[in-house]
């Protein structure tokens, strides 16, 4: 297994995806989440944001925003296979649930991570895969994240 | 294998690496562990976005080496290069490593999960890391840790 990490930014607007990360349809791995930053980078203000992580299910036809290529954290990892996007203009299907929800502030950077072998997992199928997801925020702003997988 | 701490520090402009390390022809695979981020001056509402990123080349910056410190004081010297504030960015790869939006009040570290997950880099000359500001609302004197083994 190789380890990849997927940078995104975005307004966080609510009920919208930030980034996520899926499985491409040629070789659908087992990805396992296991590392995730949030952060911001506009002017501080004294808002704050409810997100979640949640499981994919279908990427949207045309997911529009910016694709991502998924950086190998060791340098001589074959590329993933995995598709990424920061900032979709038009939002995946996710499961039922959330895996994580997190009550964040703007002026604070977050990182939630996972031991070996307590990752999050989907199922080797096209598609799925784990994205975060704001779900109400008190003004948005311009946030940062990065989320670490294995394939 | 010794690891090693590189300390930098740089006004965070915007598209302007703040530290960088990387091989420089005894080469080897280096190991990246640990990220420190912090601030001086007068703590106000700023904020800016980072980026640790893959170096494929140096670019022969003439100022100002840092000389990467033993973790462990009996090792020997680093056969790494490292620069802070460099006045010739580095070739990066394509894409980042982590992004982190941070503000100047929030020191921040970030630390490999374990030994089998910390990002590596090929033993080539020019093969490290560098943490470079990609925006900022208002820029501050900048201080950032790395800590590697190679």
């Amino acid at each position: 297994m190789s380890a990849y990490s997927v940078v995104a930014s975005d307004t966080n607007t609510a009920a919208t995806t930030q980034g996520y990360f899926v499985n491409g349809n040629s070789t659908p791995q087992r990805l396992g989440l296991f590392d995730a930053l949030f952060g911001s980078s506009g002017t501080p203000g004294d808002q704050a944001c409810e997100y979640q992580i949640r499981r994919i299910t279908a990427e949207a036809m045309t997911p529009g925003g910016t694709a991502v290529t998924p950086f190998a954290l060791d340098a001589s990892s074959p590329a993933s296979q995995a598709n990424a996007v920061e900032g979709p203009t038009s939002e995946p299907t996710y499961a039922t649930g959330a895996a994580f929800e997190l009550g964040l502030n703007q002026r604070a950077p977050f990182r939630w991570v996972l031991h070996p072998g307590r990752e999050l997992r989907v199922a080797a199928s096209n598609d799925a895969g784990w994205g975060i997801i704001t779900n109400a925020v008190t003004s948005a702003w311009t946030g940062h994240y990065t989320l670490v997988f294995e394939e | 294998m010794a690891r090693f701490d590189v300390v930098g520090s740089a006004t965070n402009t915007a598209a302007q690496t703040v530290i960088e390390v990387a091989n420089s022809g005894t080469n080897h695979r280096l190991f990246l562990e640990a990220i420190t981020f912090g601030a001086t001056g007068t703590p106000d509402d700023e904020a800016s976005e980072y980026q640790v990123r893959q170096t494929t080349g140096l670019n022969g910056p003439v100022s100002t080496a840092v000389t990467p410190r033993p973790v462990d004081a009996l090792e020997a010297a680093a056969d790494a290069e490292a620069w802070e504030d460099p006045n010739a960015e580095p070739t990066y790869a394509s894409g980042a490593l982590a992004e982190f939006g941070l503000q100047l009040r929030s020191p921040f570290r970030w630390v490999a999960l374990s030994v089998k997950r910390r990002p590596q880099v090929a033993a080539s000359t020019g093969a490290g890391w560098g943490v470079i500001c990609n925006a900022v609302t208002t820029a501050w004197a900048a201080h950032v840790t790395i800590r590697y083994e190679e």
